[in-house]
């Protein structure tokens, strides 16, 4: 391909952009309007023809894992638009967020409901279904234990005597 | 016109619409409101519903006519961008003094930024269905050539805004990658050369690419026209007041990449590191013990070793006296 053009053509790959600053071929000299679009397209061909070459030769090829298809990995886009909206202020900290700085208190983090037991050897919910805390549920021999069984009398007693109280 | 009420979000669905409508660090893609003055033409009609098909589905059209002089007075502008979360306008106009005339109209926090008056030559236009042929697959990322020395000049001027206003009209999202089959479309605009005192004009075309094999690597690029055609004659423009220009260019801090210190490639292609540790105490060092190489060796020192003989003998005299203390304490 004979490219003879006098100004370079300038590229914006971010923004998928060609800049031709080549002055466009007279199109006064273009009688009809199909010969008039025939010169638009021919400088159109040029440009798209530079533009695909630019970014097949530039930009890093890959492979997409997730289909197979081939991906350009375009760099950032040089010409600067104007912003959408504002940049977004630096919140303020409240008042709790300042306190818990100063103090170094961290959040606690969530622990899940899944808790290791050794016997097991696994992952077993804390409480729910087949929970931990139901582990002794179904023991068919629970020893008796005496400190346990002294206080349930008291407690009978001191619910009597406070009913007494009440009256 | 009545400000728009602060809404409080009372649900998950309505805190989410606003956190996406509230500034951001990276933003989202400008979507285009499409709408029309009270008297506009067929022509505008057409026009204004391909742009709309182009730029589909960041694009929103109104149907209904509105009295508005853009120009003049841009409020209810600015009330239908902030309703809609619209930063961009298409507003379509026809009157005797300005003939099809279509304002782009850009927003910055809802509020005007800068307009572009452009007026179509009604003869040239061709609309999308007159071109029978497959359009390109809705949604992807147009490619974006400028030809022409207007476009380039070093002083801002109409036509560079309208390159600027054009280009975040069509540009679409901006994406890190792109599939090849992506690369499907490409919208050219041309200006001609300046030729006496008429402004020249600016012809729109898109064209879809098709891709031929050819000798080398790179393949051979094919256009076929199918898109709109219009040809623009440019009209007033308003630009940015230079305070709300400068706060619109500004970029928020952490956007810069930052370049990645102490990392290199090799020759052969391979990533080195450079790790850099503090000074080495090397006082504390374990080295291999060589007993031939021991201070001890010499013969000043065996000197030492009979003086320690001496305090030896002595020791014995006074250790002889505390086994007494000690039986005195057990009794």
């Amino acid at each position: 391909m004979t490219d003879a053009k006098p100004q370079p053509y300038t590229y914006d790959l971010g923004h998928l952009m060609c800049n031709d600053p080549n002055p466009l071929p007279s199109l006064k000299s273009a009688t009809t309007d199909a010969e008039k679009e025939a010169i638009l397209a021919k400088t159109a061909q040029e440009c798209a023809q530079a533009l695909i070459n630019q970014l097949l030769s530039c930009c890093p090829i890959s492979r997409s894992q997730d289909d197979g298809a081939l991906q350009i990995a375009l760099p950032a886009p040089e010409m600067q638009l104007p912003r959408e909206k504002p940049v977004p202020t630096e919140k303020q900290k409240t008042k709790w967020e300042k306190f818990a700085e100063k103090k170094g208190i961290k959040g606690k983090k969530k622990e899940g409901k899944l808790v290791y037991d050794e016997a097991k050897g696994d992952w077993v919910p804390k409480y729910g279904y087949k929970g931990k805390n139901t582990d002794g549920d179904g023991d068919w021999l629970v020893e008796v234990d005496e400190k346990a069984d002294k206080e349930g009398e008291d407690g009978e007693k001191g619910g009597r005597k406070k009913a007494k109280k009440a009256r | 016109m009545l400000p728009i009420r602060q809404i409080k979000p009372k649900n998950a669905r309505t805190k989410r619409y606003l956190d996406n409508k509230s500034p951001q660090t990276t933003e989202n893609p400008r979507t285009t409101l499409c709408l029309r003055y009270t008297t506009s033409s067929e022509l505008l009609h057409l026009v204004t519903s391909d742009l709309h098909a182009l730029k589909r589905p960041l694009a929103i059209k109104f149907t209904k006519k509105n009295d508005i002089h853009p120009l003049e007075d841009a409020s209810s502008l600015e009330f239908f961008s902030e309703k809609n979360d619209a930063s961009l306008m298409v507003y379509a106009s026809h009157s005797k003094k300005r003939p099809h005339c279509l304002t782009l109209v850009r927003f910055f926090g809802f509020k005007v930024l800068d307009m572009v008056e452009l007026g179509v030559v009604p003869e040239t236009v061709r609309t999308l269905q007159q071109f029978k042929n497959k359009k390109a697959t809705v949604g992807l990322k147009p490619l974006i050539s400028f030809s022409g020395s207007a476009f380039e000049s070093p002083v801002a001027s109409s036509y560079t805004l309208a390159k600027s206003v054009l280009t975040d009209l069509f540009k679409g999202p901006d994406v890190g990658n792109v599939d090849v089959e992506g690369l499907q479309y490409m919208i050219h605009f041309s200006v001609d050369e300046e030729e006496g005192e008429a402004k020249p004009v600016i012809h729109m075309r898109c064209y879809l690419l098709k891709t031929k094999k050819s000798g080398t690597n790179l393949p051979k690029v094919e256009v076929e026209e199918m898109g709109p055609r219009i040809d623009f004659r440019m009209g007033r423009v308003k630009e940015a007041e230079p305070e709300m220009w400068k706060e619109a260019m500004r970029k928020p801090k952490g956007q810069e990449a930052k370049a990645k210190k102490n990392v290199d490639t090799d020759l052969i292609g391979d990533k080195v590191g450079r790790i850099h540790l503090g000074k080495q105490d090397l006082s504390g060092l374990q080295t291999r013990k060589m007993k031939g190489l021991k201070r001890s060796r010499d013969v000043a020192d065996d000197d030492a070793a009979f003086a320690g003989a001496d305090e030896d003998f002595a020791g014995f005299v006074p250790e002889s006296t505390t086994p007494d203390k000690r039986l005195r304490v057990e009794v």
